[in-house]
């Protein structure tokens, strides 16, 4: 790989900046691209055509359990997720078995009922945050709207006292930082969550209430039941895995239609476009740039490249939602764009768990914006946008608009 | 005689890919992500097992299974 090549190297400062330049270029030339990972330099490969990302996400052979099946230059490098903790063992980074069990249990509590009674919540927040919004005039959406709903929500859903939201929001600030500078508190921001959590069930374990804590804690599937440290667990991955998300998905969302006024102008005219709407917006740009680590059980051959037992393999869910393989005119967004099954949310056995919410939070967090403020406009430099440098996560650092009153 | 048979709701299935991932023996193997059928017989009460849990991680609740119960026929 030494030929000159016109785009950012992969999670260099410029390809945060535009990680589509460099994703198109290896999806046409290198769709199963050999690099080294930057924390360790770790060897990996990169897949990024749609129909290779769906495939590997599909096979039982790309395990999500690095733990267990990642090689040793992977597992020096300290990137097993959750090394060492609780969530070690959370949902998101085990196997069947025991996966099927984790998602029986947590899936019982995401009833389409449930979801549905949800939505109040969901509209009484973002109600509550527009109108502060409105009193600020300028506001980031960021900070100011995307981060307080995303929040919120998830705090009231959880079961948290409302005193306690604003540590919820400083510790995910910890655990997922915008400033690379702040790296080295990423641990300590996780262990903040896991004791949030812990704390939450031992409460709604005396004082059960209605909320989604007090039905996992109650959760059971004939005679199993999530021991303590798994409900733990599972309540952080909830924190970890529903705020943030939502959060970054809400500022990609809002930027996308502030670059395709006339798609803005559609959707805030007709609320009835809005699930088409979340749908090309999750495919446009969504929050998440990957799926977490996938590691190959066995020697694989994928897309003609043999990838090693033990090889750390990277879903570039960004490139796949780009393809024009798949996707006609990729880089627009056409809120009307028929046949969307973009892999915003995954695919296979850990696609989003809680995808209903966060369909139902984007609708009405992103629709509602557009219909509050119709003529929303950027408050900064369009090139001056910044976006986190992290692998997996997708979110823009400040996004200030002005909430211009129209007529 | 099956020990019961399931159905996928079209409407509600976002085709992810859940259900084949786990259980290729009765949800198929495509490339889509949809399942291969609608419906499908379960021939022994391993399958309904099987396809029960299926059913409880299927994020949009589009499968349902029906058991066939020997000991009422
Ligand atoms: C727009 C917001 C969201 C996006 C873009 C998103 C995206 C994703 C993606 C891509 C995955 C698959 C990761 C992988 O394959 O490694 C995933 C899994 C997951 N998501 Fe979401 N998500 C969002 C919101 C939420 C919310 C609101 C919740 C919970 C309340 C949630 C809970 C989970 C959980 C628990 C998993 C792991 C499922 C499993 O391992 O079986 N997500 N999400
Ligand atoms: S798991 Fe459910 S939503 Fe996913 S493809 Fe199967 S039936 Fe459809």
């Amino acid at each position: 790989m030494t030929t000159a090549q016109a785009h950012a190297p992969l999670f260099s400062p410029e390809y945060y900046r535009d990680p589509y330049a460099t994703l198109g270029w290896l999806r046409e030339h290198d769709p199963v691209h050999e690099f080294r990972f930057p924390v360790g330099d770790v060897r990996m490969w990169i897949v990024t055509r749609y129909d290779d990302v769906r495939a590997l996400l599909a096979d039982p052979r790309f395990s999500s359990e690095s733990g267990t099946w990642a090689n040793e230059e992977f597992t020096a490098a300290g990137l097993t997720t959750g090394a060492g903790s609780i969530l070690e063992k959370a949902i998101t980074v085990v196997d069947p078995p025991a996966h099927t069990r984790l998602r029986r249990l947590a899936m019982s509590a995401f009833t389409p009922r449930r979801v549905a009674d949800w939505r109040d919540t969901v509209s009484r927040t973002v109600e509550a945050t527009l109108e502060q919004c409105a009193a600020r005039g300028t506001f980031d959406v960021m900070d100011d709207y995307a981060g307080v709903v995303s929040s919120g929500v998830m705090g009231e859903i959880l079961g948290f006292r409302i005193d306690r939201h604003k540590e919820l929001v400083e510790a995910l600030a910890q655990a997922f930082p915008s400033d690379p500078a702040l790296m080295d508190q990423v641990p300590a921001g996780f262990g903040r969550i896991c004791s949030y959590a812990a704390d939450l069930v031992a409460d709604k374990r005396r004082h059960p209430g209605a909320d989604l804590t007090s039905v996992l804690v109650q959760a059971r599937e004939d005679e199993d039941r999530l021991s303590e440290d798994e409900l733990v667990a599972m309540v952080a991955a909830m924190i970890l895995a529903g705020s943030d998300t939502i959060r970054a998905f809400v500022g990609n969302a809002v930027l996308a239609l502030l670059d395709h006024p006339d798609q803005a102008r559609l959707l805030a005219a007709d609320p009835g476009l809005g699930a088409g709407a979340i749908e090309e917006l999750l495919r446009y740009d969504g929050a998440l740039s990957a799926g977490l680590f996938r590691i190959t059980t066995e020697e694989v051959e994928l897309a003609g490249t043999v990838l090693p037992a033990g090889s750390p393999v990277i879903a570039a869910l960004l490139a796949a939602n780009r393809d024009p393989a798949r996707f006609t005119d990729p880089d627009r967004v056409d809120i009307t764009r028929p046949d969307n099954r973009h892999l915003g949310l995954g695919h296979g056995l850990h696609n989003c768990l809680g995808a209903a919410l966060a369909r139902m939070e984007g609708d009405i967090a992103v629709g509602g914006l557009f219909r509050r403020f119709p003529h929303l406009e950027l408050a900064m430099d369009r090139d001056e946008i910044g976006y986190i440098e992290n692998w997996a996560m997708r979110r823009i650092v400040r996004l200030p608009v002005r909430a211009a009153a129209g007529a | 005689m099956s020990s019961g048979s399931f159905s996928v709701d079209r409407e509600l299935c976002r085709g992810t890919g859940l259900c084949q991932a786990m259980v290729p023996a009765l949800f198929g193997r495509t490339d889509s992500g949809y399942p291969a059928a609608d419906t499908g017989e379960l021939a022994d009460e391993r399958s309904v097992v099987l396809a029960d849990e299926v059913a409880e991680c299927c994020p949009t609740g589009a499968i349902e299974v029906f058991r066939h119960d020997p000991v009422h026929e």
